[in-house]
């Protein structure tokens, strides 16, 4: 399989201080990828390694094809990199900044002009598109950093926490824009410190910690792998016996039953699609009725302390 | 994109930079003008009109020298807000940045200089001769060259404040040591031989005595061939300076 982006054995290090710990991990053209962990996980430096706006201590990527230690020029010709901090001159105003990046990246001049027009616009900062750089608010920069990818959309799109300092609405239009990003043909990588963003992007989800992947999967697959991460609330139409924790303990996939009412059972399950017709037959055949069955799926802050054992993103 | 397309538009943003930053520029100017009236009209009855003819290139000079290294304000600036990075994550090759930088350093003080020449000619009757813009491509080589010692500045100021303290430092050490404002002699009158080997050799004493030593029949070949050669030297200092400052950026991050 062709992948878009796979690193093998990537480092970097700072003196004594280890910032990516032997990385290697495989992005699939077309999806979009979401790294997420907490801060000093090692998510930015991956991105400026593969951006190759840094130099890898140790190992390399490969970016479409193209190696960021022995051909980092052609490696910046497919992948370019929204930065966490919005970089801009700061006495030019937001459509020469825009101009600037596609013009960089070979869009014609005769196109420019209405492609920057539509891209201010669409990024909510045509109103403020007489402001210098240095004028705009936190959120309006943030926003014209992740505009520039959108002036010539690279093959690889790298964002590097796209939505801090901006406004809900703000964020839905760049998520919305990232995702149509994708299904235009880009291969998207996102680092987030935001769960939320995370679970509305991803086709599969990175989790670093200490300059490490501790694991990457599908959103479901992730939840589905938490060890009695779903919680089945029963209600039964009579009162709980000792028989029936015990029946409902033996059934494979029950982490822990606990005993909320006198007719109601709190259950932890692996995986609640499996363990729930299970039990439905094992009550049955007891002659017990139920009430009502309630499933909650684990959150990705579960997902994400199991796998990081707390911390938080 | 061919690199000579893409180092051309990073020139066209650095020198930009210098002409929008008008409050510096109208200080500069207003600065080199007034040394050179205030000179003029107000001390006349103090110095001799030859003082001024010998005072008036080296505001010329000054004001060239200034206006080139402040390619290092704007890589500092750069260094500082990121944006050597956001350069750096384009498809542009590291040569090409620095080149560019060069490059718009030449310009500005070109440019800046060439302005102050134009003045100087209309002020001084023995620089009003059509050959002494012989000097203004040569004005572009050695501020080409005079961003090299801008490049040195950035490179060991690491991208921090220290970098204005190294900046004025260097200005004053420069502009001192040199016959910029006073005269040769007066120098070996004063200073140790060592310091009036390294006046000799200050570049803006080159171009302050050529374009001093300017006639009607136009520049002497030797004192232009010695101010290019100190040009092209300087330069290629300034672009192993700058490329290390971007490598180490791509090393490190940052500067330090």
């Amino acid at each position: 399989m062709e992948y878009a982006v796979e690193s093998i054995d990537l480092s970097k290090a700072y003196g004594s201080n280890v910032a990516l710990d032997g990385l290697n991990l495989k992005v699939r053209e077309g999806e979009i990828i979401v790294l997420l962990g907490p801060n000093g996980s090692g998510k930015t430096t991956f991105l400026q390694l593969i951006s190759t706006v840094l130099k890898p201590s140790g190992g390399t990527a490969i970016v479409m094809g193209h190696d960021i230690v022995g051909e980092p020029l052609k490696v910046r010709q497919v992948a370019t990199i929204s930065f966490q901090d919005p970089r801009g001159f700061w006495r030019h105003k937001p459509s020469h900044i825009l101009s600037f990046h596609a013009s960089m990246y070979g869009v014609p001049g005769q196109n420019r002009r209405e492609l920057v027009e539509r891209t201010l616009k669409e990024f909510d900062l045509w109103d403020s598109r007489e402001k210098k750089f240095m004028h705009l608010s936190g959120g309006q920069a943030k926003r014209l950093e992740v505009a520039k990818l959108f002036v010539h959309r690279p093959r690889l799109a790298i964002f590097d926490e796209p939505t801090t300092m901006v406004d809900l609405d703000g964020k839905r239009t760049i998520w919305d824009k990232i995702k149509q990003l994708r299904e235009e043909g880009s291969t998207v990588i996102v680092a987030t410190n935001e769960v939320r963003e995370a679970e509305y992007l991803a086709d599969r989800i990175t989790i670093f910690a200490k300059g490490r992947e501790v694991v990457t999967d599908s959103l479901s697959n992730l939840k589905d792998s938490v060890r009695g991460g779903d919680v089945v609330d029963i209600e039964f139409a009579q009162p709980v016996t000792r028989a029936m924790v015990d029946e409902l303990s033996s059934v494979r996939g029950t982490a822990k039953v606990s005993l909320v009412a006198e007719g109601r059972l709190r259950v932890q399950v692996n995986r609640s699609e499996d363990w729930l017709p299970e039990v439905t037959r094992r009550v049955y055949s007891m002659g017990v009725k139920l009430s009502s069955i309630k499933v909650t799926e684990p959150s990705l802050d579960d997902v994400f302390m199991q796998y990081t054992g707390g911390g938080g993103p | 994109m061919r690199q000579e397309g893409l180092m051309l538009r990073v020139f066209m943003v650095d020198l930009s930079y210098f002409f929008r930053t008008k409050w510096l520029v109208f200080t500069l100017i207003a600065l080199n003008l007034s040394d050179m009236f205030v000179t003029g009209l107000v001390y006349s009855r103090m110095m001799s009109f030859e003082y001024f003819r010998f005072f008036v290139p080296g505001v010329v000079v000054a004001g060239m020298f200034a206006a080139a290294l402040d390619v290092g304000r704007r890589v500092y600036l750069g260094l500082t807000q990121g944006v050597t990075q956001y350069y750096l994550s384009l498809p542009i090759d590291l040569d090409a940045i620095v080149l560019a930088h060069i490059l718009s350093a030449g310009v500005g003080g070109m440019i800046y200089g060439g302005v102050l020449l134009a003045v100087a000619m209309a002020a001084v009757p023995g620089l009003a001769s059509p050959s002494t813009l012989v000097i203004v491509p040569f004005m572009f080589l050695l501020s080409m060259g005079l961003s090299g010692i801008a490049a040195v500045l950035n490179l060991f100021s690491g991208g921090g404040d220290r970098y204005w303290v190294f900046a004025e430092g260097m200005q004053v050490a420069m502009l001192g040591l040199s016959t910029v404002f006073y005269p040769e002699q007066a120098m070996q009158a004063y200073l140790p031989a060592f310091a009036v080997e390294a006046v000799t050799l200050n570049p803006l004493s080159q171009v302050a005595g050529a374009l001093r030593g300017v006639s009607p029949a136009g520049f002497g070949a030797s004192s232009l061939a010695l101010m290019a050669l100190t040009s092209l030297l300087l330069l290629a200092v300034g672009f192993v300076s700058y490329r290390h400052v971007f490598l180490k950026v791509r090393l490190l991050g940052k500067v330090q």
